[in-house]
């Protein structure tokens, strides 16, 4: 049975504000405001103020038409999801603002208005007004709204207008007259601000004795790509992957790697695969269509055996969908996506940090059994940015080196072997002395072409089985949150995968102080399906919720398929990333209903 | 120094009795001897055809990869071990139909490089369906009304993509392939030679045909400078021309431009 759960509305209120909570301010305009370009300023300025503060940019794909929004996250503490229901509303445009009748405005519930057209406040917004800062048109009109905002938001919420002013100097480097006009739009936004209003939230002190960096899920994949000694990266522009290529062009050169872009999806995954055959640990990017178009060369990878990583920052599909958008939906292509039999490996990360390692990870997976590993990221991680402590960007696991040299490499060189060791040899040219061919025919053990049927059962057997023991071998990929939580006695069992881990973390997070007994499962390894796990999973309760970022519930079906568990599936798919508040709300509906069934 | 035999794996090879691809890799394998490149210094990347089969009989590093695809997979070679020579042996189809974009894009891209084109100006691995490189009215089993466009005139098309070398040879005459070949290997830059390999088995008229033609070496029949790109197309025009009762083979372009992966 599917349950389905709806959005109230695109923003929803939060009738509290502790710093033990982020506070969320949400910024929407029209494309082309310059919103995400403060948003960000504001976001930086935050950390360096003593914040830890994440930033979610949900920006349409058309060129420039559309609505962006972008949320600012501050807390003293880590933050776990980067969206949830809105503290503080800016607008700058009336007719953005639908406060339903579902809706109800709590007292501390703030609203800014930016209107660059009107010098009062619509009367149908009146019996709000309490609730609203309104900025008519006299004071906007002779400055750039957008930064006259960000000077008034930075009084708002204690960010330091210093660290304001250094940033925007970076950004503007260049020296034009710009430069000025934009220092003295967001210094007459704050001293407005400062004149005529009290702060929104009390000072906090420096959270972190740690540097703090600002961080985005597509720089945590460089990042841990470059540090798993990957040195060769080839991709086609696509959203929300881009930022992949753009971020390693500068940086893997330092490295003495190579970034190529290629003329298509198909290309730069065929230079992923030269590049690692020749010797070298390669990766390309993508998203949905672009991941459609490499599925044939993960098959031949599969079957030549070659290590590869294939990044699919995950986007609202089918087809060209919402580019820009969150969505949860390519994981039975990426598990099932290619032709014949195969085993393929499936990794999601579970938070920005995690992209990193579980970057490094698949670099190691492909390398210990020599395939491609699909890593399944997301348009919510590729568009969100947090701060994190420097210290947690270091690996977790030891980096497996691919061995090329081997005293058994020679012409008789029995590259698949079904009694090859752990850790495959996997020679290179110019590097070992043999001669050695890969191939997507299906072979014997020394590569030549075979169509023997005792040679394909073993070969395709083996192919599958080689990859067996992963759940095992990497027992990190399965992350457990059983705080305050004992065996059947459990309210019901969770598990989520990718890019909706960091809303259901903060859901259960929040149930438990209402006492429920919640135990949670986090995989990163989503295929093989971690069969231990979820078996474990059930000595806690039977009731097994599983909420992802999709219409269908992909994985629902994969552990259903593959277990034979009955999950309940929550699915939402809206191209926005799970609210965490909504689905407290959801869940607890949820097991209330079964209880009172029950 | 390395031998001709050094670079062949004694597996006999599965191609047609008789069929010329046998001599494109006699040729090889001479080139790479004359090279003195070692056996386990050199990657030999291949597509999905009777041509693509060729690593197989080799004594060296080989990628038999998929259909139209063997270029990108080279790119991705050369780009990431700019040491080790890369050839590319590939059929018309493998890279003038599903796989004609990859080809324009490395060429114009000047990776360095080496193509070799094994043209029997057909589908010959699934019995007999027009390529690119077929001549209008061919009769493949999926046009039996014949084949309606033109052959596409791949060194034009390579000249006007940018590949800095482009040669045209014989399947029949090993010694001149091996030159070519040599010559292409030797360059610097994205070097393509397209050879004639008319298929023994389904295509005897069109061997045959050839066999009547005259064989015109340009570059013993005239003495022109072999960067001039727009000489170089002249001549290309007339290459794929069926109604010419002659058959052009030689260099018609080498260039000396900046190679990509040394940018």
């Amino acid at each position: 049975m599917m349950a389905q759960y709806i959005f109230l509305s695109y923003f929803n209120i939060r009738s509290f504000w502790t710093m033990n909570k982020p506070y969320r301010i949400k910024i929407s305009a029209k494309a082309g405001d310059g919103i995400i370009g403060i948003s960000d300023l504001f976001f930086r300025a935050a950390i360096t103020s003593g914040y830890h503060s994440s930033l979610y940019k949900s920006i349409p794909s058309s060129i420039r038409s559309g609505k962006t929004t972008a949320t600012v996250s501050i807390s003293a503490d880590m933050i776990s999801s980067q969206v949830g229901n809105t503290d503080c509303l800016v607008l700058f445009d009336t007719s953005d603002l639908h406060f339903d009748n579902d809706i109800s405005l709590q007292s501390d519930f703030r609203c800014i208005i930016c209107s660059p057209s009107l010098t009062a406040l619509p009367a149908h917004l009146f019996k709000w007004r309490d609730s609203i800062l309104f900025i008519p048109v006299h004071i906007l009109k002779p400055v750039s709204p957008a930064y006259f905002l960000l000077g008034t938001i930075s009084f708002l919420f204690h960010v330091n207008l210093k660290s304001v002013l250094e940033l925007i100097n970076i950004k503007y480097s260049s020296g034009n007259d710009l430069l000025n006009s934009i220092i003295l739009d967001v210094n007459d936004g704050y001293m407005w601000a400062s004149e005529t209003l009290e702060p929104y939230v009390p000072r906090i002190q420096s959270v972190s004795d740690q540097t703090l960096e600002c961080i985005d899920g597509n720089q945590a994949i460089c990042r841990g790509a470059i540090d798993a000694g990957c040195r060769f990266f080839s991709s086609y522009p696509i959203s929300p992957a881009t930022s992949i290529g753009d971020f390693l062009s500068r940086s893997l050169p330092e490295y003495n790697g190579i970034v190529y872009q290629a003329e298509d999806e198909i290309a730069a995954i065929g230079a992923v695969c030269g590049a690692s055959f020749s010797g070298v640990k390669s990766m390309t990017a993508s998203s949905g269509p672009g991941f459609s178009l490499m599925q044939e060369f993960i098959s031949y990878l599969s079957t030549a055996e070659i290590p590869a990583v294939i990044t699919d920052v995950m986007r609202s599909g089918p087809s060209s969908g919402i580019p820009t958008h969150h969505g949860q939906e390519d994981l039975l292509p990426a598990v099932f996506g290619g032709h014949g039999e195969e085993e393929r490996i499936v990794l999601a990360p579970s938070s920005i940090v995690n992209c990193y390692h579980t970057t490094i990870t698949a670099f190691n997976c492909a390398e210990q059994y020599a395939c491609p590993v699909i890593l399944l990221s997301s348009a919510a991680f590729a568009f969100s940015s947090e701060s994190i402590e420097a210290c947690l960007l270091t690996p977790r696991e030891p980096v497996i080196v691919r061995k090329t040299v081997s005293e058994n490499v020679n012409t008789t060189f029995e590259r698949y072997s079904s009694g090859n060791s752990v850790f495959p040899v996997l020679p290179a040219p110019g590097i070992s002395d043999c001669s050695y061919i890969v191939t997507g025919l299906e072979h014997d053990s020394h590569s030549l072409p075979s169509e023997s049927p005792e040679n394909h059962l073993l070969q395709v057997t083996r192919r599958i089985e080689k990859c067996a023991s992963i759940e095992k071998d990497y027992s990190h990929l399965i992350e457990w949150d059983l705080e305050q939580t004992s065996i059947y006695t459990s309210d019901f069992s969770i598990a989520a995968w990718g890019a909706d881990i960091p809303a259901v973390r903060t859901a259960v997070a929040s149930m438990r102080k209402k006492g429920y007994c919640i135990a949670a499962l986090y995989p990163q390894l989503i295929f093989p399906v971690c069969s231990m796990a979820f078996q474990k999973l059930l000595d806690y309760s039977y009731l097994l919720i599983i909420p992802e970022s999709n219409c269908t519930g992909q994985y629902s079906q994969l552990i259903k398929m593959n277990l034979g568990l009955s999950p309940v599936s929550l699915t939402v798919s809206n191209g926005e990333p799970i609210n965490p508040d909504l689905l407290e709300i959801e869940l607890e509906s949820l097991v209330q209903k079964r209880f009172i069934n029950d | 120094m390395t031998e001709p035999q050094d670079f062949l794996n004694g597996n006999s090879s599965s191609w047609c009795k008789g069929c010329l691809f046998n001599s494109t890799l006699s040729s090889l394998v001479r080139t790479l001897a004359d090279c003195n490149v070692s056996p386990s210094g050199v990657n030999i990347i291949s597509g999905i055809g009777c041509s693509s089969r060729l690593p197989f009989f080799m004594n060296s590093y080989g990628m038999h990869t998929l259909h139209g695809r063997a270029i990108p997979v080279a790119c991705g070679a050369r780009l990431a071990r700019p040491d080790i020579p890369v050839i590319v042996t590939a059929g018309d189809g493998d890279l003038f139909s599903i796989g004609l974009t990859h080809f324009v894009h490395a060429a114009n891209k000047n990776i360095n490089i080496t193509v070799l084109c094994m043209d029997n100006r057909m589908f010959a691995m699934t019995k007999n369906q027009s390529s690119p490189t077929s001549e209008c009215g061919h009769m493949g089993s999926m046009t039996p009304g014949g084949k309606y466009e033109n052959a596409l005139n791949v060194i034009e098309l390579a000249i006007v993509s940018g590949a800095t070398f482009v040669a045209q040879t014989r399947a029949e005459d090993e010694d001149h392939m091996t030159d070519m070949f040599t010559a292409a290997f030797l360059h610097r830059g994205f070097s393509f030679v397209h050879i004639f390999s008319p298929c023994l088995t389904f295509g005897k008229l069109s061997y045959e045909r050839d066999c009547s033609k005259q064989i015109i070496d340009i570059n013993k029949a005239a003495d022109r400078d072999l960067s001039d790109r727009r000489s170089a197309l002249e001549y290309a025009s007339t290459s794929f021309n069926n109604e010419s009762e002659e058959i052009t083979v030689g260099i018609f372009l080498k260039r000396s431009l900046p190679v990509f992966e040394y940018r």
